[in-house]
């Protein structure tokens, strides 16, 4: 399709977009989590992503995987919207902070959670998990999302956050310690897996 | 504590809830076609930057344009067998070079006594000011003088000596920019040594032909350059030998700086930093082959101007130790500045033949060397000491007019000063 596209076929970028807009949008949000939408809103970011990616795809020299590609370029938008000006907060910002709803967790855990629905306790642990990467610093949550969620290898990840391989790993380990710390903190022991 | 799945296991979760509610990839795509078919947002408008930036660039351009249009022109070069010439023979933005010319006379101008292969250079509209003045030697050995004429500013480079005479309201004042450099001076009774930044006064109506005499005998005194660091392990001195060595380096201010360094190391193994940019540094080194921390008989001495070039000093510095002198003992101990006075006198009566009788001082020694005319000439504060080689007797052969000291007789302070270098195999 990406040869489609960059030999003139315009709509061959459909398939390209309805391929990865789902995966994109999610990373995005997962990215954003607990930032404001002021500035651009979730759907706004995927846009601009795409819009970017179809200027430049002409250009795609198949030196790395599309998805690599991709990602670089969202974190590339993530990123520069961060350093823009932020916007001036007119109302308080939901307070949430990163014990969050630990505190009602813990009570749901303490009340004998072991009988309720499986589905529920899904449920709360990836909610539990996604507040936990809130508290991640930038670095380690692009790291942690790019391996765990899209799935990228680690040299895909050095390439998409123009890192080395090694600092990669390292800040993927330092993500799991304080993802670990966080579930640890409201009651939950995470098991060993894989780096 | 209650267990969980491993974080992998719990992103999968995640990713297996969000597969549930997909976004709508038609309407997102609509969108997305809806925006690429929006006419593109303008740029801001770019002209002002765009003037900012030319005006920056003109700026530039023309300050570029005047630096280049003020630097000395390439002089046309004329080789002339005669040394002197009448001053309408002489064309502005043409060097002269005058091959083995002992003196170059311009008749009713000043005149100057230059080293042969000099070149001249000059402007009979008067017209070289200061600025222009500064042109560039084709070598360093060559002394390039500038002329202008009429009591117009005299500026004189070579050799790493600059100075100029500009004519103030009461007096004309000549300023030595870079230095040593050595000149007559009527009526002083010798030559007399100006530093850089040394200032000379001469009386307002001094004519054309006492600017001659006054700066008769221009002898700009070589001073290497050093001008990027220099640092290496300087090797010498022989196995098993402690070694010693003074580093003395010439600060921007003109002043001579001394710095002791001694080591025993029993390969004769030094390493020595040189601070960066640092004029005329040069090192003063020797073997210390009884041990006893002195610089005394039967030591060898070296002398090692570091060049901008010399990347592994310890080749140069080898086979300057091939020219080493016995000394009279030295103890390198107490005040320094005092050693280094006494340094100077000892060196100075060893390379006469003369010996200081015990209990002389520095002073005594100072006097006596002037009186027998061992030191060249003397100036309020400033001795020159060491002389020529044929004053320093066949023991220093290869030294020429090794040492020069600053002395105040009312400190005592002394400075070693080196105002020439030893001829290097």
């Amino acid at each position: 399709m990406i040869r489609a596209f960059q030999a003139g076929d315009p709509s061959a970028f459909k398939e390209i977009y309805g391929a990865h807009i789902g995966p994109l949008h999610h990373f995005v949000r997962r990215l954003r989590a607990g930032e404001s939408e002021r500035m651009e809103s979730i759907e706004d970011s995927c846009q601009s992503i795409m819009m970017a990616v179809y200027r430049q795809l002409g250009r795609f020299a198949f030196r790395s995987s599309f998805t690599t590609y991709l990602y670089s370029a969202a974190l590339n938008h993530v990123r520069s919207l961060r350093r823009r000006k932020p916007v001036l907060e007119l109302d308080a910002p939901a307070s949430r902070g990163p014990e969050g709803d630990g505190d009602s967790f813990k009570s749901l855990l303490a009340s004998g959670r072991e009988g309720q629905d499986e589905t529920l306790w899904r449920r709360e642990l990836v909610g539990l998990l996604g507040r936990a990467m809130e508290t991640l610093p930038e670095r380690e949550k692009e790291v942690f999302l790019l391996r765990e969620f899209e799935g990228l290898t680690f040299e895909a990840i050095a390439e998409a956050t123009d890192q080395t391989l090694r600092n990669v790993q390292l800040i993927k380990e330092k993500a799991n310690l304080r993802l670990r710390r966080f579930l640890e903190a409201h009651g939950v022991q995470a098991g060993e897996g894989s780096p | 504590m209650k267990k969980s799945p491993a974080l992998s296991t719990l992103a999968q979760w995640t990713l297996d809830q969000e597969r549930r509610s997909p976004p709508n990839v038609e309407v997102l795509w609509r969108d997305f076609e809806a925006r690429l078919a929006a006419p593109t947002p303008k740029p801001p408008r770019l002209w002002p930057q765009l003037a900012f930036g030319l005006g920056m660039l003109s700026t530039m351009a023309a300050l570029i344009a005047v630096v280049f249009l003020a630097r000395p022109r390439a002089f046309e070069a004329q080789t002339m067998a005669r040394s002197v010439l009448a001053a309408d023979e002489l064309k502005a933005g043409v060097a002269y070079r005058f091959e083995n010319a002992a003196e170059l006379r311009i008749p009713g101008h000043a005149a100057l006594s230059i080293d042969r292969e000099s070149i001249l250079s000059a402007s009979k509209e008067n017209q070289v000011s200061l600025g222009k003045g500064r042109v560039s030697c084709a070598k360093a050995s060559h002394v390039c003088v500038v002329v202008p004429l009429k009591n117009g500013p005299v500026r004189v480079q070579g050799m790493g000596a600059v100075f100029a005479v500009e004519r103030q309201p009461t007096f004309l004042e000549v300023t030595v920019d870079l230095g040593p450099v050595s000149l007559t001076v009527p009526g002083e009774g010798g030559r007399r040594v100006l530093g850089p930044g040394s200032h000379l006064r001469l009386p307002l109506e001094t004519s054309a032909d006492g600017l001659e005499s006054a700066l008769g005998e221009i002898v700009p005194t070589e001073t290497p350059a050093l001008t990027e660091q220099t640092s290496g392990r300087l090797l010498f001195g022989r196995e098993g030998t402690p070694a010693s060595l003074v580093l003395a380096s010439r600060a921007r201010s003109g002043a001579w700086r001394v710095a002791l360094h001694s080591r025993s190391d029993a390969r004769g193994a030094y390493t020595l930093a040189v601070p960066r940019r640092t004029e005329g540094t040069f090192l003063y080194a020797w073997v210390d082959h009884d041990g006893d921390g002195r610089l005394g008989i039967g030591d060898e001495l070296g002398i090692l101007p570091l060049e901008p070039t010399a990347r592994q000093p310890e080749a140069a510095l080898l086979p300057v130790l091939g020219q080493t002198r016995e000394l009279a003992a030295l103890t390198p101990k107490g005040d320094r500045q005092a050693w280094i006075k006494e340094l100077l006198v000892k060196y100075l009566l060893s390379g006469s033949g003369w010996n200081a009788l015990p209990g002389t001082t520095a002073d005594d020694a100072l006097r006596a060397a002037f009186e027998n005319g061992l030191a060249r000439s003397r100036a309020p504060g400033f001795y020159l000491v060491g002389g020529s080689d044929e004053r320093l007797g066949p023991r220093a052969a290869g030294v020429q007019r090794l040492v020069a000291a600053t002395w105040s007789p009312q400190s005592g302070d002394a400075e070693l000063f080196i105002a020439e270098f030893p001829e290097f195999p």
